[in-house]
């Protein structure tokens, strides 16, 4: 009986192998080569729409240090460590940046940017809760730089890097 | 993180096993041995203790000043408060850049085991009540 068994328990178990190495590679590709998210929230307009876009993450220059102003990125939230945000480069460690203010009718502050941090605003000044609020974000937060959005169809493009 | 981790008469320095299920859970407790990226560092880790999560109240030892944890944030230090740069100095750091709690000591063999949970000094620390 067990000895019938056996040839069919080698095949579930190499089949199950070859899942587990399947899924454990999606996971690290995901994780540290590109990846595929939805960006959803008003902050990021006209840049972004509201209703979310699907946009393609990639993880590699976070990780070698490449970013620079301008660029979006996503990072895990420092309000909440289950969110992530999807918010665009002011300024990197030193700058010294003029961060615009929240209410129309608040002033321009100048911020000096501190050592291993980065300055995260969202395009849309006014609604956006980004490092006005909680100050400058530690970069070891920031998981990925966004390259394309690709759905909707009509706003397939590059994403480019822009300073306000 | 003297003397819980690399005693000074050591001759081996630490191998610790992290427990990243328990941070990917969401599942902080205050005390516990933990490893988070440093906050101005972002290439660096670092080993504390989590003495703080959000809404509690944290005293600093020299300046007796107490300071509210926001939200999403914890209060971590070095069991060595002479040596250790920690929240003391930098203040309450994102719960994002916790990687793991530090679960057991792996190496040298004499000193393998469990790592001590070990709650914070309750007259440092006002631990928020749940509902308040």
């Amino acid at each position: 009986m067990f000895q019938a068994l056996r040839p069919l328990a080698k095949e579930m178990l190499e089949r199950a192998g070859v899942v587990v190495q399947f899924g454990s590679f999606i996971y690290c590709f995901g994780t540290y080569v590109m990846d595929v998210t939805t960006c959803v929230g008003p902050s990021m307009l006209p840049s972004f729409n509201a209703e979310g876009n699907i946009i393609f993450v990639e993880h590699i220059s976070p990780r070698l240090g490449r970013l620079k102003a301008g660029d979006v990125v996503t990072a895990q939230s420092p309000r909440n460590p289950n969110a992530v945000i999807c918010k665009r480069i002011l300024g990197l460690e030193g700058d010294r940046i003029r961060v615009p203010p929240t209410m129309p009718r608040d002033s321009i502050r100048l911020v000096t940017v501190p050592k291993g941090h980065v300055w995260l605003q969202g395009d849309n000044q006014f609604v956006s809760r980004d490092s006005r609020e909680y100050g400058p974000v530690p970069a070891a937060l920031v998981k990925g730089k966004v390259v394309f959005k690709i759905w909707p169809p009509s706003q397939f493009g590059h994403v480019e890097s822009r300073i306000p | 993180m003297q003397p819980t981790l690399n005693p000074p008469d050591r001759t081996f320095e630490d191998r610790i096993l992290l427990d990243k299920l328990s941070v990917w859970g969401y599942k902080y407790r205050r005390g516990d041995v933990v490893v988070l990226r440093a906050p101005d560092r972002p290439n660096e880790f670092l080993v504390k203790r989590l003495i703080g999560l959000q809404g509690d109240w944290v005293s600093n030892p020299e300046t007796q000043d107490m300071t509210r944890i926001p939200d999403g944030k914890c209060w971590v230090e070095g069991d060595n408060a002479a040596a250790s740069s920690d929240s003391r100095e930098y203040g309450a750091v994102p719960l994002a850049l916790l990687e793991g709690r530090v679960s057991h000591i792996l190496w040298p063999p004499q000193r393998i085991g469990r790592m001590q949970s070990r709650p914070p000094d309750p007259s440092r620390v006002v631990i928020r009540r749940p509902g308040m």
